[in-house]
């Protein structure tokens, strides 16, 4: 019999190694990558977790627990679909990497980093979790470098501070084990959540540890920043919600979702003031998933089953607003070698593709209807207005400086192109946008549309996987 | 011949002043020297002098564990070095290299110098203010010395090398603590595995860093 388990390990390995072999054929590689974790992502969905099933003539029992060197993998609830979803991200993402130039180790190391988060989330206890992030880190490090040769601020800060995290991790899994043998000892539950804020603030580029996502977004492939910032990203907040589903002592302290809520509240003031003040479409992205992070902390905090469900929502939102910015980065970088609002002035005469993209991604990650990005922010708005009204006028304000930074680059996009003059009567005619990347965002669009527009698509896995942390009953307001 | 405990029993009679003085000037040396062979070499003395004071609280047999993966992460970094001319000064050809004094006003050493200083009084305080549970105090001051040095060299660093560098310093002296309250094998090699990774990703920025700008050269 084949656990469950050890096939999503095992099989994004072997894949890796293959696409690795495929080197010189790119659009087989992007189809054999995206075809592997898209086939595992429906697998994590469609598959029942209680019973096994025949695939290709082999039983395999998905939620088979499996014991490797007396540590513990465990496929929950929660997991499965956490995974799911991370698996099928990845696939339209390796997808879009066929002709996005991601970067020429992009899809083996896009697979093996799916191997070790799928390891992280479902190892037990969570100190091998840190181990196995810290080791996607290094090789995420590498992912990202691929863009603009001579330039690593991005990629070096990124390795730093997700192993800055590891000490914390180790040493909290360490007192957490001291703290089971002696409950009573407060000032060691207060050192073990210390701990843990302080890894998952590292983990989770909160302010001010997001110092690499600027460098990073401007540096590196626009598609290997988007996995990094929405596959590994998404793995982080998983585990964050599996360590207070397990550790029930933790997540009944109330400051442990206070001090969330500042550091979100923190985060996405500056995520906001930084994109309101970028003229630069790949700062823009970089800032305005940070304030997105920042109001999804926000919203985590109010320990309810709302809460996460606008997380939820605002994560199911993301990879769309970032992986239509990512299209339009790479086919502005591809034109005139830049993002810069100046540099694209009038491109939407010429390139209309490539300015919708950029347009509709950036005003979707700022969360303005009737885009994807809507969905997560008006829930996350919604149930702040009800509960922190402060915190509610702080993510209009956020959600209103996203949108004024992609308002000044749309409004370059949108001017008058430049009128050809007698010095230069011989210009090249405009290449045609890749009829490929056109497909690309013309499928990215429609799944942004069909979210916003019927919410109910996903609504009801995400009820799922709320319903299966029942750290949130423990608190209301 | 000796056998490997005999040749550990007898290094472990360096007095434990001398290895933690190593340690400071090792890792002090990683803050202030730019030069990457001396880079290197500090490093895989402060591995072997952090190996020396683990001994004190973990199995000899795992001390030189670290110890060995700690020597392959400096080959790895060395010949990533060398192979990039890391550090090399961008001289025309005939053109006279600066006076040693001159480059090391003109790389910062002096004020490198006094950030090491620095940390090293900060890693002293706090390793006397703080001292860290299950080890003893020489543990808690190399490790303390480590950590503190490690952060301003991240701090101070331009390039992918120096920064990692640091960033291995600072797991160096983690792991001194942390190796005493977990000593399990499977933690162990994870931890290997993790610098090792962490040193093949900074060889891989060292060479990408190297690369001509494609845009600046233009």
């Amino acid at each position: 019999m084949i656990a469950g388990v050890f096939a999503l390990i095992v099989l994004p390995l072997v894949a890796a190694g293959v696409v690795a072999l495929l080197r010189p054929f790119q659009a087989l590689r992007a189809l054999v990558a995206a075809g592997v974790a898209m086939t595992l992502g429906a697998g994590m969905l469609w598959l029942p977790l209680d019973r096994t099933v025949q695939l290709f003539g082999r039983p395999v029992a998905l939620g088979e627990p499996v014991e490797l060197m007396g540590r513990q993998l465990v496929l929950g609830g929660a997991d499965r679909t956490a995974l799911a979803a991370i698996f099928l991200v990845a696939g339209g993402l390796f997808l879009i990497g066929w002709r996005a130039r991601p970067g020429p180790s992009f899809f083996s190391l896009g697979l093996t980093l799916l191997s070790l988060l799928s390891a992280a989330l479902v190892v037990r206890p969570f100190l091998y979790a840190s181990l196995l992030l810290t080791l996607a880190a290094a090789l995420a490090a590498i992912l990202m470098q691929g863009q603009v040769p001579g330039r690593t601020r991005g990629a070096l800060r990124y390795l730093v501070m997700m192993t800055l995290s590891l000490p914390m991790f180790l040493v909290a899994g360490w007192l957490v084990e001291l703290y089971a043998l002696n409950p009573g000892d407060v000032g060691m539950a207060r050192n073990v959540m210390l701990l843990l804020l302080a890894g998952f603030a590292l983990l989770l580029s909160v302010v001010p540890f997001h110092i690499w996502i600027g460098p990073a977004a401007c540096e590196s492939p626009p598609v290997a920043a988007v996995f990094v910032l929405t596959v590994c990203n998404s793995a982080v907040w998983f585990l964050l919600l599996s360590i207070l589903q397990e550790y029930s002592w933790l997540s009944a302290r109330q400051d442990i979702f206070q001090i969330l809520q500042l550091l979100g509240f923190l985060t996405a003031g500056l995520g906001g003031v930084l994109a309101f003040s970028s003229y630069d479409f790949s700062p823009l992205l970089a800032y305005g998933v940070l304030a997105d992070y920042g109001c999804a902390l926000i919203a985590l905090g109010t320990r309810t089953p709302s809460g996460l469900t606008a997380v939820l929502f605002a994560a199911v939102a993301r990879p769309v607003s970032l992986a239509l910015l990512a299209l339009g980065i790479t086919l502005a970088r591809e034109r005139v070698r830049s993002t810069g609002f100046e540099k694209l002035a009038g491109l939407a005469w010429s390139r209309p593709w490539t300015a919708a993209a950029l347009i509709v991604g950036g005003f979707s990650l700022a969360g303005i209807p009737p885009l994807a990005g809507f969905l997560g922010r008006w829930a996350e708005v919604r149930l702040m207005a009800a509960t922190q009204p402060v915190y509610a006028l702080a993510m209009l304000g956020v959600t209103l400086s996203v949108a004024a930074g992609v308002l000044r680059g749309t409004d370059y996009l949108l001017q008058a192109p430049p009128a050809p003059t007698y010095d230069s009567p011989l210009q090249e005619p405009e290449a045609r946008e890749p009829r490929l990347m056109i497909a690309f965002i013309a499928v990215t669009l429609l799944i942004g549309l069909m979210l916003s527009l019927f919410p109910g698509l996903v609504e009801s896995p995400l009820r799922a996987i709320v319903s299966s942390y029942t750290f949130l009953s423990a608190y209301t307001h | 011949m000796p056998t490997l405990n005999e040749i550990l029993a007898r290094l472990a009679i360096v007095p434990t002043t001398t290895a933690l003085l190593g340690l400071a000037i090792t890792a002090g040396l990683l803050i202030a020297v730019p030069d990457w062979r001396a880079s290197v070499l500090a490093l895989v003395a402060q591995y072997i002098l952090a190996g020396l004071l683990l001994t004190r609280v973990i199995r000899p047999e795992i001390a030189l564990i670290k110890t060995l993966t700690g020597a392959m992460i400096c080959v790895t970094l060395y010949v990533t070095a060398r192979r990039v001319g890391w550090g090399r000064l961008p001289l025309e050809e005939g053109e006279e290299p600066p006076s040693w004094w001159l480059l090391s006003l003109m790389m910062g050493v002096p004020f490198r110098i006094l950030a090491a200083l620095m940390a090293l009084a900060l890693a002293y305080s706090a390793a006397l203010r703080m001292p860290l549970p299950n080890v003893p105090l020489e543990v808690t001051l190399g490790a303390f010395t480590l950590c503190m040095m490690g952060v301003f060299g991240i701090a101070l660093a331009r390039e992918p090398l120096k920064g990692g560098i640091g960033l291995l310093t600072v797991i160096t002296g983690f792991e001194m603590f942390y190796s005493s309250v977990e000593q399990s094998l499977v933690v162990v090699g994870f931890l290997g595995l993790v610098n090792f990774m962490i040193a093949l990703g900074i060889a891989y920025l060292t060479t990408y860093q190297a690369a001509p700008d494609e845009e600046s050269s233009a």
